[in-house]
């Protein structure tokens, strides 16, 4: 430590003593009997520097473009030490602020902290709070997850219908009149630089004020107390009786005591949530879990269309989006740019309410409106969320979301992200592009262990009611297994596989044509199959998908299945070796099923069936000579409809092939 | 006055829960992002031995995936190697990186000579200085032969090294 004289000698030449004494309020005169409206103000500033801190730091990592965003958050959440604690402090902080600035001008107005001549100091913390707000709004997009970029795309279509400056407002914010690089640089700009900015000049003038109040009581009092000075209060003079007392170390101890406890609080979140909030999710949709956990997924998805996410703004202006959703149309503008506007006059004008009702009711008034619109505002925002998450798809859609944002953060960690981007990580990934586009393109007709292949079940209008359709075509989990196809082979007209094909055009030849009557003839109790021959056959068919979950049957099963196949020494149930007429290579040609090669033609050609190349080539062309022939009733998929990198995706799910944390490379 | 003090006191020790509570998360992050870009030394197979003509350094790019923090590029060119085989068959490989400031050593043949075009730096073929700023040799590579499918192939574990001081120092 410097010596008394050495620090003398300083400040002698620069005056620092004064400086800090200013800077930290050392002898800053505080309300004795208002210590607890001084410490949320104080708190505030303590918060805010956190942010500060942890925001310089995020700074050092985070960078603002479509193609890294969302990659150099993820590494900051999983590479960096203590990365998802910085930002879960940053993160849950920001949101505490919130909730303090409330209560702050809360505490305010009910100590008629906005009488006269404080009215400045009441607007100024106003202000602070829109400026918090705008913190929250711009931070929460900045990653980039679908999260971020939906509730932005709420949040700025909400400022894009005020009247007028609306439109201009928007592209202003949004970089252009679409989201992309621009639009994140904005949001950088805004959250790193000219909000916080703004937001210290405010604080300046806010603490001048504060400052410039309490010295001008301060010597009032002193005047009153002195003997020497010709000045008396007023008998009913509020500052009479004010005991003060500086601010250090009184207010100082109290302030860090709440700082600490909110902090606490927000520790307690990052420890306990130190993911996304999981609780709603339906586990066991898919098998999405193998890839992480939900309590390790840090992030939403990446930001992109393609996949399904249910926006939903931030909690505080949650009731602008409700009320928007409950209002006509042509109300909208109301909801959206006048009740805002509204709810800013309300509170600015809070210190006038005293001159048409006088100072007693005008308090009471003001306390009545801040409160009650808390309330309304609270109802509104509950009964919304509660609305959504009793919706009946909520569970399936929340899932969904999370588990794209596992597979994700899974491939990130396990690829790294591609240069171009990380939405791209998800778009080149079977598992989570192969149910999109089967429901796109193949759930019209057919199902995916009932749904269509996304969890949710395809609905048609019957009798003014949505019922779940039926579908027109086979359920295609599990198609070419051995399972899938034995369940077939024992029946075909089962709805699960031709049963509903009599309903479309054409599909009868299919229903009542060979193949059932085969199963007629030779499946059953009448029958000269049995189960363990009809799973031989199957398993012999199956071996030709080459699928990774294929189990090799015995040699004894694959030659039992050559015998159905081929009919070539055919053992019937005693036993005996007769004569079978009802063998598969009759229409259908498999070299690996029948040595002689003698049949095929008639129906779908079994070489390679359910493999890769052999589902490509039959979604491209179901009614080639290999396959259906004339007979088909699928429509044909060309690279117009269905491109080369969509089938493939769509083959690989079909045949559960992607890349799994079990799997070693 | 013993209030005050003791409201001192407290606000002391509860300011220093507060600085510490942003301080360790703040050092703990900062410093763990300066580990970016270590890189363990891998082995590249680079050529087959009866491809190497005697005597003469033949350069050869390393080609491989580049991390850079979360983005992961396809492959491609991370640097290059001298390789040389002596009249008796041994190999040696050095990294074409310069000692001294980290251009690109060329060899023009005929010369005997590597030769540093940025500051004139020249070594010898086994890499010792001959002449210019170089503070050390060139950097020699481990090397190895494999036999794959019955030929001889050059194997060279390639490191980056720091630039600009006399002695040979792994990156990272
Ligand atoms: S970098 Fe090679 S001589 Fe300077």
């Amino acid at each position: 430590m410097l010596s008394e004289k050495t620090k003398q000698w300083i400040d002698e030449r620069t005056g620092y003593k004064n400086f800090f004494h200013a800077i930290f309020l050392l002898n800053f005169p505080t309300k004795r009997r208002s210590r607890w409206q001084f410490i949320w103000g104080g708190a505030l500033v303590l918060m805010m520097l956190i942010e500060m801190v942890t925001g310089a730091l995020m700074m050092t990592v985070y960078s603002p473009s479509e193609a890294s965003a969302w990659g150099s958050v993820h590494y900051m959440e999983t590479q960096v030490d203590l990365g998802w604690f910085v930002r879960g402090l940053h993160h849950y902080t920001a949101h505490m602020m919130i909730v303090a600035i409330i209560i702050h001008i809360f505490l305010v107005i009910i100590s008629a902290g906005y009488r006269k001549p404080k009215e400045f100091i009441y607007w100024t913390s106003l202000m602070i709070g829109g400026v918090i707000i705008g913190l929250t709004i711009t931070g929460n997009a900045l990653p980039w997850d679908q999260k971020g970029y939906w509730s932005y795309q709420i949040e700025t279509s909400i400022a894009g219908t005020m009247p007028v400056i609306g439109s201009t407002l928007r592209s202003l914010v949004v970089g252009g009149s679409e989201f992309g690089n621009l639009t994140l640089t904005r949001l950088y700009t805004i959250h790193v630089m000219a909000l916080p900015v703004i937001a210290i000049l405010l604080f300046v003038f806010h603490m001048a004020l504060i400052r410039r109040e309490r010295l001008r009581t301060a010597k009032i009092k002193e005047a009153n107390d002195d003997p020497n000075v010709d000045f008396e209060l007023d008998e009913d003079d509020p500052v009479k009786d004010e005991i003060t007392q500086p601010y250090w170390p009184y207010q100082t101890t109290r302030t860090l005591i709440l700082t600490l406890v909110l902090t606490g609080i927000v520790i307690l979140q990052i420890v306990v949530y130190p993911s996304m909030k999981n609780q709603h999710l339906q586990v066991g949709i898919g098998d999405w879990e193998e890839d992480l956990p939900a309590s390790a997924i840090k992030l939403e998805a990446p930001a992109d269309s393609a996949f399904p996410f249910v926006a939903r703004p931030e909690w505080f202006v949650r009731f602008l989006f409700e009320l928007r959703h409950m209002v006509p149309k042509e109300l909208e503008v109301l909801v959206t740019a006048v009740l805002p506007g509204v709810i800013l006059a309300i509170l600015v004008l809070v210190p006038f309410y005293e001159k048409v009702f006088g100072e007693k009711w005008g308090q009471r008034l003001a306390v009545a409106v801040y409160v009650g619109g808390l309330l309304i505002i609270t109802g509104i925002s509950w009964y919304g969320i509660k609305q959504e998450r009793s919706a009946p798809d909520y569970a399936l859609d929340r899932s969904q979301e999370l588990a794209y944002a596992a597979r994700a953060s899974w491939l990130a960690s396990k690829n790294g992200v591609p240069p171009e981007g990380p939405a791209s990580l998800l778009l080149n990934d079977p598992k989570s592009m192969g149910p999109l586009i089967f429901a796109q393109h193949c759930g019209i007709c057919h199902t995916w262990n009932g749904h269509d292949g996304t969890g949710h079940f395809i609905m048609e209008m019957k009798d003014g009611k949505k019922v779940k359709a039926t579908p027109r075509a086979s359920d295609l989990a599990g198609f070419a297994t051995t399972k899938w196809i034995a369940e077939f082979l024992a029946d075909p007209t089962a709805p699960k596989f031709f049963g509903h094909l009599g309903s479309s055009k054409g599909g009868d030849a299919i229903l009542n044509g060979d193949m059932s009557d085969w199963a007629k003839d030779y499946v059953g109790p009448e029958g000269v199959l049995t189960k363990e021959d009809l799973e031989a056959v199957a398993a012999l068919i199956a071996r030709e998908a080459k699928r990774r979950d294929y189990e090799q049957p015995s040699e004894e099963v694959i030659q039992r299945g050559i015998s159905v196949f081929s009919g070539a020494d055919f053992k019937d149930k005693s036993g005996k070796v007769v004569e079978f007429y009802g063998y598969c290579a009759q229409c259908h040609a498999m070299k690996a099923g029948d040595p002689n090669e003698e049949g095929g033609g008639a129906a779908p050609d079994f070489n390679g069936y359910g493999s890769e190349k052999w589902l490509t080539d039959f979604i491209r062309k179901p009614g080639g000579e290999h396959f259906y022939g004339e007979k088909n009733i699928m429509p044909s998929f060309e690279e117009s409809k269905l491109s080369k990198h969509d089938i493939n995706l769509l083959v690989k799910w079909m045949r559960s092939e992607w890349q799994r944390p079990t799997e070693e490379k | 006055m013993r209030r005050r003090k003791f409201l001192k006191y407290c606000s002391g020790i509860l300011g220093s829960v507060y600085a510490t509570i942003l301080a360790v998360p703040a050092l703990g992050f900062l410093f763990s992002t300066l580990k970016r870009g270590q890189q363990k030394e891998r082995t590249y197979r680079l050529t087959r031995l009866d491809d190497l003509e005697p005597g003469v350094p033949q350069r050869f790019t390393i080609i491989d995936q580049r991390v850079d923090a979360w983005t992961k590029y396809p492959a491609g060119p991370i640097g290059s190697v001298w390789i040389t085989k002596g009249q008796d068959g041994a190999v040696t490989a050095f990294s074409s990186t310069c000692p001294h400031l980290g251009c690109v050593v060329d060899y023009v043949p005929g010369d005997e000579e590597f030769f540093c075009p940025c500051h004139a730096a020249s070594f010898q073929t086994d890499g010792a200085v001959v002449g210019g700023p170089a503070p050390r040799g060139m950097d020699e590579l481990k090397t190895s032969l494999k036999k794959v499918r019955g030929e001889q192939w050059v194997e060279v574990e390639y490191q980056k090294f720091e630039t600009g001081i006399s002695e040979k120092k792994a990156i990272g």
